[in-house]
């Protein structure tokens, strides 16, 4: 029962992060998932005592604890990735099946340290509206997240769009 | 550097896989918790847009982004490994209303679909790895001039067989009116192409553009992405 038996309820737990973390795990992370797990079983854990909360953790904040264990571990992910020797970079990880080949991986990166440096350089909402744009946000979800009407954020989006490509066409890149 | 783009997919796409390292190695990257509220929309607009200017310089809290996006689009779990995703639900309603696709016509819209991945075979409908991802760009044709793009990946989308039905609709959420239209498939293969021959717009439009597969018996999943078509310039 709650509360009364911890080993218990700490399967539930477990039970219930398990549940969330494979709700939304891209495919890519799937065999992270015990590890993700875990990182939200501590964090959670740690939650409770700190609260002294009895009962169970309430599901809200379960799938946040899931979501940010998710984040942290891909980060961590990451950064070992990169510290790697590069003779163990593409051995020692499970690959992405998502993630494009070498060259492909070159020009994107290429592409994409001159797309970064381009909108640095764009005026502060414009670079923003961008932001969300490139990120996958639409104009009406622009102008809702920067609090714009729809027209502002349309004109931010697209005259923002015009100056990166404008940026990218001075350093060899043609749209 | 002799890298062509050719439309804002491929500046999204090149955005979002730069597979760069942190910015300042991560010292100054916002916790996981403070990605996830501003990507939810729960911080101050200053707030967000301190986030939102890191997030622009940092290749790996771009990806962090992108998956709070994503898990925040996560439905909760279902119960049984049978059950149908929600979404389904929806389309069944909008099957009512498809008579009213009768009524439109002029403009038609492509999907090409690309897939990539590899093994796997059919999934049961328990398996989030049909959650799909697809890259897909949407593009009007006769008369329109805006392009925008439609992402989804599907990692195991090559390994599904033939025998699978796709079906592909568009969906106006303002106006109250919604209807669905069945795809033609114009080519099949690693690249998927679909023509949907009867949609008409008469202003700018956003429209939730929805591919559903089929698969097996009672088993059907679809995913859905608004998607702006704006004024012909």
């Amino acid at each position: 029962m709650s509360g009364t038996d911890p080993l218990a309820d700490d399967g539930k737990l477990r039970a219930a992060l398990d549940q969330a973390v494979r709700a939304m795990c891209p495919a890519w992370m799937r065999d992270d998932i015990d590890d993700i797990v875990q990182r939200g079983m501590l964090a959670a854990m740690r939650h409770r005592d700190k609260t002294e909360r009895k009962g169970p953790l309430p599901a809200s904040y379960l799938w946040k604890v899931a979501k940010t264990a998710m984040i942290d571990e891909m980060r961590r992910q990451r950064r070992h990735h990169q510290d790697a020797p590069l003779e163990d970079q593409d051995s020692g990880l499970t690959p992405r099946t998502d993630m494009p080949g070498p060259e492909r991986a070159m020009e994107s990166r290429e592409v994409g340290i001159e797309i970064r440096r381009c909108l640095a350089a764009l005026p502060g909402d414009r670079r923003q509206a961008v932001t969300l744009f490139l990120l996958g946000d639409r104009v009406p979800e622009v102008a809702a997240r920067k609090g714009w009407n729809r027209k502002r954020a349309s004109n931010l989006v697209y005259r923002g769009l015009e100056s990166l490509r404008e940026c990218l066409r001075q350093k060899g890149i043609e749209s | 550097m002799t890298v062509e783009l050719d439309d804002i997919h491929r500046l999204r796409v090149a955005f979002q896989e730069d597979a760069g390292q942190a910015l300042d190695d991560g010292a100054h990257c916002p916790s996981a918790e403070r990605l996830i509220d501003a990507e939810a929309g729960s911080l101050a607009r200053p707030e967000l847009s301190r986030v939102l200017d890191h997030v622009g310089q940092c290749p790996a809290c771009t990806d962090a982004w992108r998956l709070a996006a994503s898990a925040r689009n996560a439905t909760e779990p279902e119960t049984g490994p049978t059950s149908m995703p929600r979404r389904i639900l929806r389309w069944r309603r909008w099957s009512v209303l498809e008579p009213l696709v009768a009524a439109a016509a002029g403009l038609a819209i492509i999907v090409g679909i690309g897939m990539t991945g590899e093994g796997g075979g059919v999934r049961s409908a328990g398996d989030e790895r049909l959650m799909i991802e697809v890259e897909s760009p949407v593009r009007l044709i006769d008369g329109a001039t805006s392009e925008l793009p439609i992402a989804w990946q599907w990692p195991d989308a090559a390994a599904i067989p033939d025998r699978i039905a796709y079906r592909v609709s568009v969906r106006e959420p303002d106006g109250g009116k919604s209807w669905h239209r069945s795809a033609e498939i114009i080519a099949d293969g690693p690249r998927m192409r679909y023509r949907i021959p009867s949609l008409r717009l008469t202003a700018p439009s956003t429209l939730e553009v929805c591919v559903e597969v089929t698969q097996k018996r009672d088993l059907r999943f679809e995913r859905c992405r608004p998607v702006d078509f704006l004024d012909p310039q």
